[in-house]
């Protein structure tokens, strides 16, 4: 399997770690306080996962390259590449 | 003995003769021999016994799907089970045995399970060995040892294996007709290409050699599509290949048998297309007593023949249901061997080709099946009738029976990774369906020729040139020349083996759908259909007719099994390749491992890297060693190598901000010149890293990482970087080789650091604990922390990698005059545990929050970070949360056991499960204190300080009375630190 690097152009796999899927970070409002952000967004953006079987939005990072974290879009089923990555 | 030799034809090469030994026995064979073909033209017949019954077999088939002549290749070392004759080149001083026999294949005492055979039915191991439940592993020793498939060498392989990893525009498997056509087309279409054949030669199996293509004579056209593919320069041929599996991402596995120093060389091919022309395998039809020797598929005769000028016998009945299978007949004619009936379970057959068994002279019974065949450990006869009518017998003498139900599509590989199977009755065949519906993604894998259920050579062609071009291909099949859909018909005789390498019958498949299994793959499993090392090649649609038709259903209503890799079975060594021994995984060593080795060092994986445990001297034992050099740091000063840490540079003006991001704790008042201690989270708040960070100037800093954790930190850091904070100005560089690393440690460091004449000053006013120098130390540049992992006074010492030997070199030498001892992590591990400094991995286990650790006072309230705000969830704030703490055994001589459960007094006559109470993370043996301590996950344990829990250990029956107390053993105050 190859993936799509943004800088590198297609390569091996084995060059790459999972991150898995791109979620947004819920973002914090300061003063921080905890009852501020509810615990169903951070419990969403800490546990819960869709698990589609075709697209899925997932990051991958170049590890054995050049250390570029992109975004992605991979069919589960074909593991095929969908789109263009994006830095 | 009924097999011989054509005194022509073939492609052996006759002037080359090769000796070889099969059970002991002497035989010769040609150059271009397979081991079958040299057997059946040695005339053996008897090749091996049947996994469960121990009945005499034969050769059935002439490649992979072979399931009978499994032998043992080769002596010692290099002998290897469960091989298929057929597979097997003839080279000089070849040595196979028969296995699964004893004493010999002729005599096999373990026969008399074919007599006992109707106590044994499908699921039989299950049904009798039930009970007992607990003498079962003495059953199964007894089954296995019964059983036996083959015996594995005992030695280290001693030959060489390679794995090449490749990228292909387009990987063709399959040479044969449909393979070359669409590699040919694939020219105009790719810029790389590689074409697998698992025979020596390309051009396929299936065409007689006066079918014409494009005009052409086969053979000559053969030659010019090679030519024309090896003149291109973009095309890999790789004969004697076999493609074995079929992996996500499109990525394809083979084993190449090469000659040479390397035995079989492994490719692992990522292509953008695949195109399987991998051909079909024949469909044996079935009748009573249908796997006695000289039962053979009526393809494999011919190839035997017309490839190797092997004939399998001298008077022979082939039995069919569609016109191809004639030819083997007429070539075996033509070859001398008598025909003694052809055999037509078709109640019409073709007026041409009925003429044409009439001039032959051929008696011709069309619409008869065989009943059962006659012999004992040969095939000597066979029993006739038509069809429907089983009274009307006829017998007929022969020593060869051949068969053809027709072919089916070695689509093995098409159902790898996800491809489906589609039953077609017009063809009575399992051919690859359209691989996925409107709007997925293009296939990349596309069947072509006889592998997608097109048997007439001109479909073969041009299938496989639009496959090639990357057009889709038609999933639509032709259907039978006759227009009839095939006919198989399954007679009443007993001992119909539709498995032949498991000895599953016709009647175990009745049994067990009457047993109430369902589904094919259930019946599968039950009756071990088609499990064996032949993956049940020949079994395809039989076995799937059998089971549908005991329902009352269609085959297609019932589905089919799925194979799965590998194709044909691949030994241990080309899975392993090269990477056996030191080349297993690579080992990192650090600039000083030369000294280290020199002096006595024993040394431990730590990740990839080799460290020093401990140095031992001559008439120490381990521990000894690891006191001495604890010891020896608490009293004077020892030196240790540091350089796994993981080192990263960062630079930029927002170092700080990504530092807070990461970090529990708050960074943008570190002054430059100091160093702070940092934790790190994950996003649900477990403790993931802890280290020491330096600001060497305003936009330049300095990380070390735990020896473990470097690769997954520096992503963690180019994320937040990239992802959570994108836009950041910060540059990060792993350093971790460019920078040797040791620390110094104990009450002398500093005057040891002193005798090495540092050109700046290291007072402990100019160089206080949690600060940075740089300068030159012995004359090399250094960078020197004051930091340090063993509540001693400490300093690491940077220096580049090329300069660490020197430097560590003069603190050997300078070191000598204040008691220098080097030291390992043994000992490290010692006063890290002395002074309560908890490691990730041992008491952050992936669950442990800051507060866990006692941190929760360096958490900062004032800023986001990565975990933050998974810290203020109810159940990680609960009271009673597993808490580090220190353990002393309430006997000072007692040690503690190792991964230790605590619980509390009087618990343990409770009823099982026992409530745990905590566990042991780490223990050791304190030279300071001069007993045995621990550190451990107690739950509430801060709170029940001075309390007695007890560390059981059910796995050493240990259970010993450990007093709770702070993990703190030495020097709470860190006085020694800071001095």
């Amino acid at each position: 399997m190859r993936i799509p690097c943004p800088c590198c152009g297609l390569r091996a796999m084995a060059e790459f770690t999972y991150g898995g899927a791109d979620v947004t970070r819920p973002a914090a409002a300061l003063p921080l306080d905890p009852s501020a952000a509810p615990d169903a967004d951070w419990n969403d953006y800490v546990y819960r996962r869709d698990n589609p079987a075709g697209p899925h939005r997932e990051l991958w990072f170049h590890a054995a390259g050049c250390r570029r974290w992109f975004a992605v879009t991979r069919d589960t089923r074909t593991n095929a590449f969908l789109s263009e990555a994006v830095a | 003995m009924s097999g011989w030799r054509a005194a022509s034809g073939g492609r052996i090469e006759r002037s080359r003769p090769i000796e070889f030994h099969f059970n002991g026995r002497r035989y010769v064979g040609y150059q271009g021999d397979t081991l079958a073909s040299a057997l059946i033209a040695n005339g053996v017949d008897l090749l091996a016994r049947s996994f469960k019954y121990h009945r005499p077999r034969g050769l059935v088939a002439y490649g992979a799907d072979e399931p009978n002549a499994l032998v043992e290749v080769g002596e010692g070392a290099r002998r290897e089970p469960n091989v298929k004759a057929t597979q097997v080149r003839l080279v000089p001083g070849l040595v196979a045995r028969s296995q699964n026999c004893w004493p010999t294949v002729g005599f096999d005492l373990m026969a008399v399970n074919d007599l006992i055979a109707p106590l044994i039915p499908s699921g039989f191991y299950y049904k009798t060995f039930k009970w007992p439940v607990a003498a079962w592993p003495f059953y199964e020793r007894l089954i296995r040892r019964a059983a036996g498939m083959g015996r594995a060498p005992a030695e280290p392989d001693p030959d060489a294996y390679e794995t090449v990893h490749r990228h292909a525009d387009c990987l063709v498997i399959g040479g044969g007709v449909a393979g070359l056509a669409a590699a040919e087309a694939a020219l105009d279409h790719a810029e790389s290409l590689v074409v697998v054949d698992a025979l020596d030669t390309f051009g396929g199996l299936g065409t007689a050699e006066e079918a014409r293509i494009d005009g052409q004579p086969y053979g000559a056209w053969v030659e010019a599509v090679l030519a024309r593919l090896r003149a291109s320069g973009k095309v890999t041929l790789l004969p004697r290949c076999t493609a074995y599996g079929h992996y996500d991402g499109d990525q394809v596995g083979l084993i190449e048998e090469v000659a040479g120093a390397v035995r079989l060389r492994r490719w692992m091919i990522d292509a953008d297309r695949i195109v399987l022309a991998t051909g079909a395998f024949e469909r044996p039809l079935l009748f009573g007593a249908n796997d006695r020797p000289g039962v053979m598929l009526a393809g494999a005769a011919q190839a035997y023949l017309n490839r190797h000028a092997a004939v399998p016998g001298r008077r022979c009945v082939l039995y069919a249901n569609h016109d191809g299978a004639y030819e083997a007949a007429f070539d075996l004619q033509r070859a001398g061997v008598a025909i003694a009936a052809i055999v037509d379970a078709r109640a019409t057959v073709a007026e041409a080709l009925a003429a044409r068994c009439r001039t032959a002279g051929i008696r011709h019974l069309a619409g008869h099946m065989i009943a059962q065949s006659r012999g004992r450990r040969r095939v000597t006869g066979c029993v006739v009738h038509p069809v429907g009518r089983p009274d009307a017998t006829v017998a007929l003498t022969c020593d060869l029976i051949l068969t053809s139900g027709g072919w089916n599509p070695a689509a093995h590989l098409f159902t790898h990774s996800g491809g489906r199977l589609r039953h077609d009755a017009r063809i009575g065949a399992l051919v690859p369906d359209a691989p996925s519906g409107p709007g997925g993604p293009p296939p990349r894998m596309v069947a072509a020729g006889a592998c997608a259920g097109l048997f007439e050579l001109a479909d073969c062609v041009a299938s496989g040139r639009a496959a090639g071009a990357g057009e889709t291909v038609g999933a639509a099949p032709m259907p039978s020349p006759s227009g009839e859909p095939p006919v198989a018909p399954v007679g009443t005789a007993s001992k119909q083996f539709v498995d032949l390498q498991n000895d599953v019958t016709v009647a175990d498949l009745g049994l067990a759908v009457r047993e109430g299994y369902r589904s094919v793959e259930h019946v599968k499993r039950y009756t071990t259909l088609g499990m064996g090392t032949d993956q049940g090649k020949l079994i395809g649609l039989n076995g799937v007719e059998i089971i549908a038709a005991a329902q009352g259903k269609s085959a297609a209503a019932i589905g089919n099994s799925r194979p799965r890799p590998p194709f044909s079975p691949v030994t241990f060594g080309a899975m392993a390749g090269p990477f056996v021994g030191d080349l297993l995984s690579p080992a990192r060593t650090t600039p000083m491992h030369r000294w280290h080795a020199a002096h006595g060092a024993f040394f431990a994986n730590v990740g990839s890297w080799r460290r020093p445990q401990f140095y031992r001297r001559p008439g120490e034992s381990d521990m000894d060693a690891v006191v001495r050099e604890a010891s020896n740091v608490r009293r004077q000063v020892g030196l240790t190598d540091v350089s796994t840490l993981g080192k990263i540079d960062l630079q930029g003006p927002d170092v700080a901000r990504l530092l807070d991001h990461v970090y529990v704790n708050g960074w943008s008042t570190l002054q430059p010149g100091r160093c702070r201690y940092g934790v790190m989270l994950r996003e649900d708040g477990a403790v993931m890293e802890d280290g020491t960070t330096t600001r060497l100037s305003d936009d330049r800093w300095f990380m070390t990482t735990t020896t473990g954790n470097a690769e997954r930190i520096l992503a963690h850091l180019e994320r937040a970087r990239q992802v959570d904070l994108a836009g950041l100005d910060v540059t990060i560089t792993p350093v971790t080789e460019q920078w040797g690393a040791m620390a110094i440690a104990g009450p002398r460091a500093r005057l040891l650091l002193g005798a090495l004449e540092p050109d700046f000053a290291i007072d402990n006013a100019a160089l206080p604990f949690m600060s940075m120098a740089e300068g030159r130390l012995a004359g090399i540049a250094a960078r020197v922390l004051r930091v340090s992992f063993s509540g001693e006074l400490a300093y690491e010492i940077y220096t580049a990698s090329g300069d660490a030997p020197a430097m560590w070199a003069a603190l050997v030498a300078a070191g000598d005059a204040f008691g220098l001892m080097p030291y390992g992590t043994e000992a490290m591990m010692t006063m890290r545990i002395e002074k309560g400094l908890f490691v990730p991995g041992f008491e952050a286990d992936g669950r442990t929050l800051p507060d866990d650790l006692g941190l929760g006072r360096m958490v900062s309230t004032k800023k986001e970070f990565v975990g933050r705000r998974s810290l203020g969830r109810s159940a990680f704030t609960a009271p009673d949360r597993k808490q580090l703490v220190g353990l002393m055994t309430v006997d000072p001589t007692r040690s503690i056991p190792r991964g230790a459960q605590i619980i509390r007094y009087g618990s343990a006559s409770l009823p099982a499960p026992v409530p745990m109470d905590g566990h042991v993370t780490s223990v050791a043996f304190s030279p300071e204190l001069d007993r045995w301590i621990a550190l451990g996950l107690v739950a509430g344990g801060r709170a029940a300080l001075g309390e007695t829990r007890i560390a059981a250990s059910p796995l050493t029956n240990e259970m010993v009375p450990v007093m709770l107390c702070d993990p703190v053993f030495i020097d709470p105050e860190g006085r020694r630190l800071r001095a």
